[in-house]
């Protein structure tokens, strides 16, 4: 399997109205075709966690934190903002937790906006909006607003949105959280199967860790130490 | 490139997409937009409109153009050249005086008579045109509206103007035809427009001089002789009192005793021992009256009077000539042997200007071009202060080898009439006499180019020593009510736009708090933070817009209404609520800056937020 993002040494420390959190991981890796599932007890450090992965967050300090994109491998730790957003735009790809879609755009509309907005050419773009949602089962929904579908469709929804553009790491944070338990298996299903059928590392950030068991094919948590009334320190456990 | 403008292309139409998917919000900030603006445009189109309205009446009436000097005063045609030549000069034609430019105006077969004031016209005459009216050509007569109507005529019709002097005893008629009539509204006045040059027939006539072209008696201006000085020749000095006698009313100023160099000086062949004087006349000429007048006093002294001119000189073929008397008054110059030069009596005839002749050195008239009848075209040219007068005159020219050479001698009688070039112009007729030309005119018809130029065009009159008249003051009334209408128009525009610009702010301000995750999502989508300001700068600007055509269209129909019900105050083509194209622009750019400004200010709020703490909110 390829390895598409690299962390070693990885250290975030964050503090905010006088506690201070570090976040340290000693290694990650996140691999093509495979779903990483990423959980934890609340304040353990998933967030944040996701926000070094989605490039929003710079890590403090960091030994090795490269992503191998579609076109060429990059060290994170030297790019700039502009650079970092282009290869968030390119290559990677977000669920949210309720979906994160624009209210204001259609079902299909939502779907294209991040092939829009890196200058894809919309005929072939179309055509696999298409196909992602005859296999996520919304091909009926795509004229409508998201504002006017289930839970479960918006996260169809924002995985068509996450995958429209051919990134090779797709992020999900919490993307069961808003779901009942059938629709959230559902969509864990959905998850692996297309990171199998389109090759994407997946990288799923949940506290539901016997659902994530389930379906992920590996599995990571946190090491959580209160080192001070004011002071916690959690470290990324190796993944399983 | 198509790739550059990607996330740009889309950000427009995001933000268009939620305009329409919140309308209502959309709804409401455009009629907030239109609530502010709609007043606004009211109170400027009936400000310009009625300033508009104002200011075009003004303008139809050529009357507040017109600058009318107050009183008559000697004016050049290089005055009337240096007018004509300033950008705030719309017209300006030459007038006679006054008084000269009255006529009786009567249709033949009808015994009704009108008195009437006469008025030069040509072409460019701002007041015809503003009616459409070509100007008139000689023997035409453009009539104003009272005039035909009282004599009852019409364009095309035959008038008959007369004119006299010498308190009705002599008369001139002439017949004219009426090329146009003025509308009534042009002027109440029983005015008559004719070409300068046949109104200059009139003062003419009335000067009481002949008009041959009307066929008019009179007498001929026929030039007269004028001295600047006169030397005196006299066997011995006078006495005191004899001297002082010849001050005492002979027109000259001062008498000077010249030594006999002095009075060579003058005249190159004098050798007489002779006691020499120079009288010399203040400032204007001396006349044969003068002349006569010191002779009178000299009576048996054996004086010898020679008349003599100013710095007169003659140009002929490159060369310049001193002109002298050929003969002094009553006496011969013994020395200068004039031999057979032709009759020394032409030289001494009073009359002699009707037989122009002169005398010249063989040596100055060779290789001179001569015209038929043996005349010589020269130029007379004579300084007047920093001007040089001139008059390019026919001569006959004899030859003798006792002129000087460079000095030409004329009959003393020619020679103090050319020297009146001095004082005023001279022509000659077709025999070659000479004639008092006109000296310039008394008055003028004046226009300006536009309102805002007769007050300061007056102000240039006033400093060039001409009074005038003008309807300044009205003009200044509506100019100076534009100006608080506009300063009250601006304060109230500008506390209004202060409103404005408050209400865009908020309601952009508040769409953009509300819409915060889902920019927060644009920017985790690779959305540059930069590039979401297009979202609230395009939102801002489409409603404000949208805001002002809805109100620029409630301003319309209003103004419709407004305009009709103040039907009765209004000519046709008057507006008292009006918009330009430009006033249309001004606002849309004014609504667009307001908009660009709360978008900006939107768009500070945009760039803080932080794409993580947005991917923690969800």
């Amino acid at each position: 399997m390829s390895i598409c993002l690299t962390a070693e040494s990885l250290t975030v420390a964050r503090e905010k109205n006088g506690m201070r959190f570090t976040l340290h991981v000693p290694h990650l890796d996140v691999r093509l075709g495979q779903t990483l599932a990423i959980f934890g007890p609340s304040g353990c450090g998933k967030s944040t966690l996701l926000d070094i992965l989605a490039l929003v967050l710079r890590p403090t300090s960091a030994e090795t934190f490269c992503f191998q994109g579609s076109k060429s491998c990059k060290n994170l730790l030297v790019l700039n903002q502009y650079s970092l957003a282009e290869v968030r735009g390119h290559d990677i790809g977000y669920v949210l937790q309720s979906g994160g879609l624009l209210p204001f755009l259609s079902v299909l509309d939502n779907i294209l906006l991040p092939a829009r907005l890196v200058g894809m050419r919309m005929e072939e773009t179309r055509k696999r909006a298409y196909d992602l949602c005859d296999k996520l089962d919304i091909s009926a929904q795509l004229d409508k607003k998201p504002q006017h579908l289930s839970g479960g469709q918006r996260q169809r929804v924002a995985i068509a949105r996450a995958l429209i553009h051919r990134p090779v790491l797709v992020l999900a944070d919490e993307p069961t959280a808003a779901v009942d338990s059938s629709t959230a298996e559902d969509i864990c299903a959905v998850f692996t199967s297309m990171a199998n059928d389109y090759g994407v590392a997946m990288v799923i950030v949940s506290h539901d860790q016997p659902l994530m068991s389930r379906y992920a094919d590996r599995t990571v948590g946190f090491d959580l130490k209160r080192l001070a009334v004011n002071d916690i320190h959690s470290t990324l456990q190796a993944a399983r | 490139m198509a790739k550059l403008f990607n996330v740009p292309r889309n950000m427009i139409r995001l933000a268009i997409a939620d305009i329409i998917y919140e309308w209502r919000m959309s709804v409401c900030l455009l009629l907030s937009v239109a609530a502010i603006a709609t007043p606004l445009l009211l109170f400027f189109g009936l400000k310009a409109g009625a300033i508009e309205t104002l200011r075009h009446r003004l303008l139809q009436d050529p009357v507040n153009l017109e600058i009318m000097p107050r009183v008559d005063r000697k004016l050049d045609k290089e005055w009337f050249d240096v007018w004509r030549q300033d950008p705030r000069v719309a017209f300006v034609v030459a007038h006679t005086r006054k008084l000269s430019a009255q006529a009786e105006l009567l249709r033949p077969g009808n015994p009704d008579i009108r008195r009437v004031n006469l008025h030069p016209s040509a072409f460019g005459d701002l007041l015809l045109k503003m009616y459409g009216i070509v100007p008139p050509k000689n023997d035409e007569l453009v009539l104003a509206y009272p005039v035909a109507e009282r004599l009852g005529v019409a364009a095309g019709d035959k008038v008959v103007m007369r004119v006299s002097r010498e308190r009705g005893n002599s008369k001139g008629e002439h017949e004219f035809t009426v090329s146009a009539v003025l509308p009534a509204q042009a002027t109440a006045l029983q005015n008559v427009y004719l070409p300068l040059e046949q109104l200059e027939f009139f003062e003419n006539f009335k000067d009481g001089y002949a008009v041959p072209e009307f066929g008019w008696p009179g007498i001929t201006p026929i030039a007269y002789a004028s001295y600047k000085s006169l030397l005196i020749f006299l066997p011995r000095r006078l006495a005191a009192d004899r001297e002082a006698l010849l001050l005492q009313n002979t027109g000259f100023a001062t008498l000077k005793l010249l030594s006999q160099q002095q009075a060579q000086a003058i005249l190159p062949w004098h050798q007489s021992e002779d006691a020499a004087y120079l009288l010399q006349t203040a400032g204007g000429g001396a006349s044969m009256d003068n002349l006569k007048a010191v002779r009178e006093r000299l009576r048996g002294y054996d004086a010898v009077l020679v008349p003599l001119g100013s710095d007169l000189r003659l140009q002929m073929s490159g060369k310049s000539f001193k002109l002298l008397p050929a003969a002094a008054w009553g006496a011969q110059f013994p020395e200068l042997q004039l031999g057979d030069a032709g009759s020394l009596k032409d030289f001494d005839n009073p009359e002699a200007d009707l037989q122009p002749l002169a005398l010249i050195n063989p040596e100055d008239r060779r290789g001179m071009e001569t015209l038929p009848h043996g005349m010589v075209l020269v130029r007379i040219t004579i300084q007047n202060g920093d001007s040089e007068q001139f008059l390019d005159y026919r001569l006959h020219m004899a030859t003798s080898t006792a002129v000087p050479q460079g000095t030409l001698l004329m009959p003393q009688f020619l020679l103090g009439r050319l020297n009146l070039l001095e004082q005023r112009p001279l022509l000659t007729d077709e025999h070659g006499a000479l004639l008092l030309a006109k000296r310039g005119y008394s008055s003028f018809r004046m226009y300006a180019s536009s309102l805002e130029q007769v007050a300061p065009l007056a102000k240039a009159l006033e400093a060039d020593g001409v009074f005038v008249d003008t309807r300044a003051d009205r003009i200044a009334m509506v100019q100076r009510l534009d100006h608080y209408l506009g300063l009250l128009f601006w304060l109230i525009a500008l506390a209004s736009m202060a409103g404005g610009l408050a209400c865009l702010l908020s309601n952009i301000y508040a769409s953009i708090e509300r819409k915060r995750r889902e920019l927060a999502v644009l920017r985790l989508l690779g959305v540059p933070g930069i590039a979401l300001v297009i979202f609230p700068l395009v939102e801002s600007a489409t409603l404000t817009l949208a805001g002002l055509a809805l109100s620029i269209a409630i301003f319309h129909v209003l103004g419709q209404v407004i305009n009709h019900m103040a039907n009765d105050l209004l000519l046709p083509g008057e507006h008292l609520c009006r918009l330009t194209i430009e006033q249309h622009g001004l606002a849309l750019l004014l609504g667009l800056s307001m908009s660009t400004a709360a978008g900006l200010a939107a768009a500070r709020r945009l760039l803080s937020i932080d794409p993580a703490e947005s991917l923690r909110d969800e």
